[in-house]
């Protein structure tokens, strides 16, 4: 992979009035590398995309493709980036073919050499078979995967998909996956967009996590693990028979209060996490065993994207109100961002409200390639029935 | 209320901004239309006559407006549900086909019926006049509300039948276009004509033919309105029908409204659900007689199934794409178009040849006039309201903006896409024009007046529509807004034409058919009615300055929406 950046995003902010969609957002993206882009709905993953592909301008602060700035070199931009959206943009009457056809056009793809290309994004994609059918009669993943090649025609350097793998059943997943990984193969540089987690943590080489606007984390999913997991959960499965309260007892004895002990008689499991390395927990299962309780399997629980993402955006507390939930905004702002999302589609990814939620962690610096910044509990607000805020109740 | 759907129908549509606008405008208009005609003396003609013409102008609009706005809601109604896949709850819960239908043709009707409230104001100022009767009045009202209810109806069985709201939209439409209008041709003809030339080619009685032009025009209800308002019925020279044409009208309307019924509940039934996805078959991959079926019953070249060519280099890749996607901008849709253009085209030469020594040469370039002007107000409109409004629902736009492609480029397809699409049609019922020069070679400036009127509206509409589809997200309400302009235009400004002498000078009627390009077609024409008036250029020059100011509207648009956020 080359040193040199394919994206960079520099303090890269976009504000709608007071809203601010995208605050300070410095991203590096190098050639070949797929990033996992995830964040709520609202939290500013489609207006970085917008910019980056030049159908929006930031307020400040620069973004670059390629070396070129994504605001001033717009038409040398579209013709090095590939864009899906989440919405497919299927023409009436068309087949699967014309519908290429017509965007090779469009990017000035001679005729002499469109057919053969169309051929080749079709071979790419899976989608030779579907050649003659029309675009309106397909299924979600059939077009998810025509919109691909869409984006491949004029064979772009960086690829940019928003939730591509959304709507999508399990086998249809898995081909997407493996449509993106070739592309990666190819030398494509991949951002993606997703709220399917599991999907993305299996092809991606990093990942930033943003809500409201604001970067939590990027890094590999290696380093924002490791950031992540300042505690370790363990599940104890015991044999028939044996007394659950017994086991929890000694959890509390062991680990002392700081343990968080959850135990399930029904399931014969005791749930702990604590901070206790490797060495304490092995003293832990000796005890066990020598007090006589059965245990059948002793197993930490490994720490996934899902479980990262929640506790990065603060979602996995108890109590905490969804992060991407209309705080202490503006009433009218709020039922503008509404409006606005119902009449469009350029909208609807941030038109959500957003307030002072997560204030206090947007003051903090990001001064690392790998930033973890755990949101803490205050930063979220829950929403009541009557639309008022208050705090989380945890 | 026992049905929920009549409930969330019409608290639905009152919801919404658009309902309250129409009801605004529509008793605005009215009380303009009032205030316009009102006597601004002391003195009120004792026979009545002011109040009669200010009736017949009333009930005109009432009956305009309830051709333009009285559509726009239950066109919508089942073709949204059916996009917002609300329409499958409906039909797996115990609610029965009739009772969506009954829901569905209550809340739009309760909405038309609104309108009609608000107009009794009006009605009860044309009563205050004089010499009018509340029966005649009773009558006109139960004849609009006959309309607005066969109007829903129709609405509501083609929104049943279609794909998209817009496509519902332009073609309730055309029907209620060609219900109200077009039906009235053969009556024009052929009242109080001697047709032995017509019955020795095909073989039907002269009372035969009379009878089925009569009962034709009764599905439309302006003869009804014409009766009420003491206005000659249309075509009514020489031999008159014995038949009320308001009952006439009534059975009519029954009929079509108990057909429409029965095609809207057979399609809320759940099999319409039940249906596999296009396979996509293609000519090509046929076999060889079935290729050569085709081939034959298509001219090859109009085959909607066969494979399409790459878009060439030198081609607008936007205008063959609006081709393509059009349902009648395919190649076979067109043939049929400008097919039954042609034939119609020589249906008016066989009767201007057979016809002259009955009617006026200038009668029969005035049906020309109103054919063509029909066709364009009718296609115009419903083919560039979508045209930026159309990209923007589907999520087009954003896939267009990623293109290189300038604005420019994108705005010139779309309108050369809609711009050819009229031409062939105008071109197509040019022979008629043939025969009328043969007939009179001294009407060659009236025709040339006539075309160039003709390239005028057809422009002025284009870019209307256009214009409209730049400023409205949704095509519905650019579809609706561009059909209110050109319609409104064209019909409405006639309204004051009806009320001349006693409502209206002469001078103002005139004034007020300069930018009504029907009527100035018609004057150059020499159209009995409208010799009178001197419409060109000035309605040239209306129609060329509102054309260039929707041209600006749908540049400084597709200019803003291009450019980044």
């Amino acid at each position: 992979m080359s040193d040199q950046p394919v994206v960079k995003t520099v303090q890269l902010t976009k504000r709608y009035g007071e809203f601010t969609a995208l605050d300070s957002l410095d991203l590096e993206l190098r050639k070949g590398q797929i990033l996992g882009y995830i964040g709520p709905n609202g939290a500013g993953k489609t207006t970085t995309i917008k910019i980056l592909v030049g159908l929006a301008r930031p307020t400040s602060g620069q973004a670059y493709i390629d070396g070129l700035d994504c605001t001033t070199d717009v038409r040398a931009i579209k013709r090095l980036v590939g864009y899906m959206p989440d919405v497919f943009g299927a023409y009436d009457n068309m087949r699967v073919r014309e519908y290429l056809d017509f965007f090779g056009a469009a990017f000035k793809i001679p005729q002499k050499h469109r057919a053969t290309r169309i051929g080749e994004v079709m071979d790419i994609t899976g989608t030779a078979y579907m050649s003659d059918l029309y675009v309106e009669a397909l299924s979600h993943g059939m077009k998810q995967r025509v919109g691909i090649a869409r984006t491949l025609l004029h064979d772009p350097s960086v690829l940019i998909f928003d939730e591509p793998a959304n709507g999508l059943d399990p086998a249809a997943r898995i081909d997407m996956r493996q449509v993106l990984l070739r592309l990666a193969e190819m030398g494509k540089t991949l951002i993606v967009t997703s709220h399917i987690l599991p999907e993305l943590s299996r092809i991606c080489d990093v990942v930033a996590i943003i809500t409201h606007g604001k970067l939590r984390a990027f890094g590999t999913l290696d380093q924002i693990m490791h950031q992540v997991r300042q505690r370790r959960m363990v599940l104890v499965t015991l044999a028939q028979g044996h007394d659950v309260d017994a086991m929890a007892n000694l959890l509390r004895e062991q680990l002392g209060p700081d343990a968080e002990i959850k135990p399930s008689p029904q399931e014969q499991q005791v749930r702990f996490s604590s901070t206790a390395d490797d060495e304490q927990l092995s003293r832990l299962l000796a005890a066990a065993v020598g007090a006589g309780i059965g245990v059948a399997q002793f197993n930490e629980v490994p720490l996934d994207l899902e479980d990262a993402f929640l506790e990065v955006t603060g979602l996995g507390h108890a109590g905490a109100g969804p992060a991407d939930a209309p705080t202490d905004a503006p009433a009218e702002q709020a039922d503008e961002e509404t409006d606005a999302a119902e009449e469009s589609t350029d909208a609807e990814a941030e038109s959500v409200a957003e307030g002072e939620a997560g204030s206090e962690a947007d003051d903090e610096q990001i001064d690392e390639e790998v930033e973890v910044e755990p949101a803490e509990e205050d930063d979220i607000e829950d929403t009541d029935e009557n639309g008022e805020t208050e705090k989380p109740k945890t | 209320m026992a049905n929920p759907i009549i409930q969330r129908e019409l608290i639905t549509t009152l919801r919404q901004p658009r309902a309250a606008l129409i009801q605004i405008a529509f008793v605005a208009a009215l009380a303009a239309l009032v205030l316009a005609v009102w006597p601004d003396t002391a003195t009120v003609n004792l026979g009545g006559r002011q109040a009669q013409q200010l009736l017949s102008v009333f009930v005109y609009g009432l009956l305009v407006g309830l051709m333009l706005m009285g559509p726009a809601f239950p066109a919508m109604a089942i073709v949204r549900e059916r996009q917002r896949g609300t329409l499958t709850l409906l039909l797996i819960s115990p609610l029965t086909p009739m009772s969506i239908l009954i829901g569905k043709i209550t809340g739009a009707l309760g909405f038309i019926l609104l309108l009609l409230l608000l107009s009794l104001p009006g009605a009860a100022a044309c009563y205050a006049m004089g010499g009018i009767s509340l029966q005649q009045l009773a009558v006109a009202y139960g004849v609009l509300a006959l309309a607005a209810a066969q109007y829903a109806m129709l609405a509501l069985w083609v929104s049943s039948r279609v794909k998209s709201t817009d496509g519902a939209l332009r073609i309730t439409y055309g029907l209620i276009l060609l219900l109200s209008v077009i039906v009235l041709g053969p009556r024009l003809m052929t009242q109080g004509k001697d047709l032995a030339g017509i019955t020795a080619v095909v073989l039907v009685p002269q009372q035969y033919i009379h009878a089925a032009a009569d009962w034709l025009a009764a599905l439309s209800p302006i003869p009804a309105v014409m009766q009420i308002v003491g206005h000659e019925s249309v075509g009514a020279r020489g031999l008159e029908s014995q038949i009320d044409p308001v009952a006439r009208y009534g059975i009519m309307a029954g009929i079509t409204i108990v057909l429409c019924a029965i095609g809207t509940l057979l399609r809320l039934q759940p099999k319409v659900t039940d249906r596999p996805r296009d396979k996509g078959m293609v000519t090509d991959e046929q076999t060889a007689s079935v290729r050569t079926y085709r081939r034959f019953m298509y001219l090859f070249f109009f085959d909607p199934k066969k494979r399409t060519g790459s878009i060439a280099n030198y081609e607008n890749p936007v205008m063959m794409k609006e081709f393509r996607t059009r349902t009648f901008g395919r190649a076979h849709w067109m043939a049929r178009i400008i097919g039954i253009c042609l034939i119609v085209s020589l249906i008016l030469m066989l009767l201007a040849t057979v016809g002259t020594m009955w009617v006026d040469i200038g009668y029969m370039g005035g049906v020309l006039v109103i054919f063509q002007m029909g066709l364009i107000i009718l296609i115009a409109p419903a083919m560039s309201a979508a045209l930026i409004s159309g990209e923007l629902e589907s999520g087009g736009w954003t896939l267009l903006q990623m293109t290189p492609i300038s604005a420019r480029t994108i705005v010139v397809g779309k309108l050369l896409s809609v711009a050819w699409t009229l031409l062939l049609l105008l071109l197509a019922t040019l022979p008629g024009y043939g025969v009328l020069l043969v007939i009179d070679e001294g009407r060659q400036g009236q025709v040339m007046d006539v075309l160039i009127s003709l390239s005028l509206t057809a422009g002025f509409c284009l870019l209307v529509g256009a214009a409209c589809s730049s400023v409205f997200r949704r095509t519905t309400a650019a579809t609706s807004a561009a059909y209110m302009i050109v319609v409104g235009l064209c019909i409405v400004t006639l309204l004051p034409w009806l009320g001349e002498g006693s409502l209206f000078g002469r001078q103002v009627v005139e004034a007020i058919l300069t930018i009504n390009p029907l009527a100035a077609g018609l004057a150059a024409m020499h159209m009995p009615g409208m010799t009178e008036y001197q419409l060109l250029p000035a309605n040239w020059i209306f129609l060329g300055v509102g054309s260039v100011l929707a041209a600006l509207v749908l540049w400084l648009r597709t200019w803003e929406l291009t450019k980044p956020q």
